[in-house]
């Protein structure tokens, strides 16, 4: 008893046998197969089916009568084993030149139609046998392939080391024999693989059936192409085209990036490992103490990967039989990149956390000098540094192999003392993750000034060590005078002066500097500051209309009201003069 | 060098003149070429005909159109195109020659033979 298949053959309704069925499809896949590149496929396909068609109906007396396996056999004889479609192919192909136009013009369309894929050749590799496979995709010797990797490595910093990983990932290895012919671009048709089996390959049998055997089997229908299906191809070629121009933009950005994270991978991330004086700064930032090549790793990780799959994308645009990377692989980055985004945030919390807290440590000391005489209060800056890195917001100086951070944030304000004795209050501050830590990094500030002839000298800078990185340190120099003190702030000092200086003529703190101050209850008053300097600043809002002045030449009045009358006075060296509407009086 | 395939390569070489001449004066199917060409011995199995017969539709040397049978489905009747006709001619002449020189050849060998 055997079990029996329904089966439509070039338009004819057949009864076949489950095994003679089997045998009938295998016979045809093997035909279709031996013609996958070849023109007209589809329509030689569907004549040699017509022909098996007629052939049965021919031995079938009765609708009801079954095909089985000895028509088959007997079909397939008659019609020849797939080898022998194959004859005409390899005299057109070997000898094109001795064949009429004809053959020769479809052969060279043959060639065109035969698309190479892009494998790894596993016969030829020194690594991974991907610049050979490359070659055989490009139709170049492997040799140029792998110069050209020597170069990309030597010139790209390592850059090239990751594509060819990536592409030795990405790529599939030319395993069955079908594959290989694919990568060298010669068609899959059972005489090349014999050829190829006769070198040396075995079970080809088994992979040769995978062969776009799905593809095939669908496409095997009316041969007739109609205004449509032209239609329809256009199409096709225009959105692959457009399609492939977003996969190489997709590809060109992604590897730009990578390569550039990478590159940056390398060099951020040997801070520590490589001594120069642009990794001072990112060290004295860093303030977590989270070693700088776990960030940079992390950062690496956490924008590369979508990079990285964005040139998948990409390439899997460009290159139809990519290889997956596998749902392995892709977990094992998603898991790397959501514990690399993790990962910064914790550290960018530790970062700012280190800012949270923020203490002083304060000492005061007193002053011992002629209160009689005038005190001169000078900035020093001192600059005798073996060596001195410059950055925006400090600077990091050496002196005898010592490293220290060299920060400007150096306040000096002046108060009236509360007895008779001077005092010099020196505050400092830093920030950090807890009260007690800020305030010990605030006592590691290292910050004095000197007394000499009458003179104190503040440095403008404070120093403090290199270890201890840069916590927005600052020092706040309150210098506190008794009453009646005449105190000159030389001018060096113009930008270091805070901004609670209260004094008599309402100056602001950079203005204080360079004139003679003395000490009041509460405020400084000024001894030699130009009154017209207060008037100065009246007349720069003068108004049109109105002018009453009071100055050192005299008064000058100058009224107009509404009805346009004017009266205007003027008191100075030559008299008293008064103008009212038309009236003019002179008083000498 | 096998005895076979230069044999069947001679036969394939011929092919292409044969199809066309059997389709010189009349139209024919498919299976009415291959009867032809089969019981001229010129075929050893059926198969070989159809990527041939393809090639030359597609080479713009035969036409064909569908003709609705009695004991089956439609069937496709080749014919000769203009060029096909042109082509047939040269071939036809390029024969001869090849006939004649064979012939030429080979005797004179026997000849020299003897």
């Amino acid at each position: 008893m055997n079990k029996t298949t329904n089966i439509n053959l070039g338009g004819l309704f057949f009864h076949i046998d489950e095994d003679a069925y089997i045998k009938l499809r295998d016979y045809l896949d093997a035909i279709k197969r031996s013609f996958t590149d070849s023109q007209g496929r589809d329509e030689i396909i569907a004549d040699i089916e017509a022909r098996i068609a007629e052939l049965f109906s021919e031995k079938i007396q009765n609708e009801r009568q079954v095909v089985g396996m000895a028509e088959v056999e007997e079909v397939i004889t008659i019609m020849g084993q797939p080898e022998d479609y194959l004859v005409d192919d390899e005299i057109f192909e070997d000898q094109p030149n001795q064949e009429p136009s004809s053959s020769s013009s479809s052969t060279s369309q043959n060639q065109k139609r035969t698309s190479k894929k892009l494998f790894r050749d596993p016969d030829d590799k020194y690594i991974g046998g991907v610049s050979s496979g490359l070659g055989h995709y490009l139709g170049v010797d492997a040799l140029w392939i792998r110069l050209l990797w020597i170069f990309l490595v030597v010139a790209g910093v390592g850059s090239g080391i990751l594509i060819y990983i990536l592409l030795w990932i990405l790529v599939p290895e030319a395993s069955t024999t079908s594959q290989k012919l694919a990568m060298k671009g010669e068609p899959v048709n059972i005489s090349n693989i014999e050829k190829k089996v006769r070198e040396g390959f075995d079970e080809v049998s088994e992979k040769v059936k995978n062969v776009d055997y799905k593809k095939m089997g669908n496409k095997v229908k009316s041969s007739s192409r109609t205004f449509f299906d032209f239609l329809g191809d256009v199409m096709t070629v225009l959105v692959n085209v457009f399609a492939k121009f977003i996969g190489i933009i997709l590809i060109i950005c992604a590897a730009t990036t990578i390569i550039g994270l990478f590159i940056g991978l390398f060099t951020v991330g040997s801070v520590g490992f490589i001594e120069g004086p642009w990794t001072h700064y990112i060290e004295v930032l860093n303030t977590s103490g989270v070693p700088v090549w776990v960030v940079s790793l992390f950062t690496f990780f956490a924008v590369g990967i979508p990079f990285f799959f964005l040139f998948l994308l990409g390439l899997k645009i460009l290159v139809n039989n990519l290889k997956s990377i596998g749902s392995t692989a892709k977990y094992v980055l998603l898991a790397l990149w959501l514990i690399s985004v993790i990962g910064l945030t914790v550290m960018g919390i530790k970062q700012a956390t280190e800012k949270a807290f923020t203490a002083s440590s304060t000492e005061t000391r007193q002053l011992s000098y002629p209160i009689s005489d005038t005190l001169r209060i000078e900035a020093e800056s001192y600059g005798s540094w073996d060596d001195r890195y410059y950055n925006e917001r400090f600077d990091i100086v050496v002196n005898n192999g010592n490293k220290k951070l060299y920060l400007e944030d150096i306040k000096i304000n002046f108060t009236a003392s509360e007895d008779s004795l001077g005092r010099v209050k020196i505050h400092k501050s830093a920030e950090s993750s807890s009260y007690e830590k800020a305030r010990e990094k605030a006592a590691e500030i290292e910050y004095d000034f000197s007394l000499k002839n009458n003179t104190l000298y503040f440095p403008d800078y404070l120093l403090t060590n290199y270890a201890n990185k840069y916590r927005e340190q600052e020092v706040e120099v309150t210098l506190s005078i008794p009453e009646g003190t005449v105190i000159y702030p030389a001018p060096s000092l113009r930008r270091k002066l805070g901004y609670r200086n209260a004094n008599n003529m309402g100056y602001s703190s950079y203005d204080l500097p360079g004139h003679y101050w003395k000490m009041g209850k509460e405020e400084l008053h000024c001894l030699d500051c130009e009154e017209q300097e207060i008037l100065d600043e009246e007349k720069t809002t003068p108004d049109k209309d109105e002018r009453i002045r009071i100055d050192s030449n005299g008064i000058d009045i100058d009224i107009k009201d509404e009805n346009g009358d004017n009266f205007e006075m003027k008191i100075d060296k030559g008299g008293i003069r008064i103008k009212a509407g038309n009236k003019k009086d002179t008083v000498v | 060098m096998n005895i076979e395939n230069t044999k069947a390569q001679m036969r394939k070489g011929v092919l292409e003149y044969c199809i066309l001449s059997i389709l010189r004066d009349q139209d024919k199917y498919a299976s009415e070429i291959l009867e032809t060409l089969k019981n001229a011995k010129m075929l050893v199995v059926e198969g070989t005909i159809y990527p041939l017969l393809t090639r030359l539709k597609n080479a713009g040397l035969l036409n064909y159109r569908w003709e609705e049978s009695t004991s089956g489905p439609p069937r496709k009747y080749y014919a000769l195109t203009d060029k096909g006709k042109l082509f047939l001619n040269e071939l036809s002449s390029t024969w001869e020659e090849l006939h004649n020189a064979v012939t030429i050849v080979t005797s004179q060998k026997t000849s020299d033979n003897e």
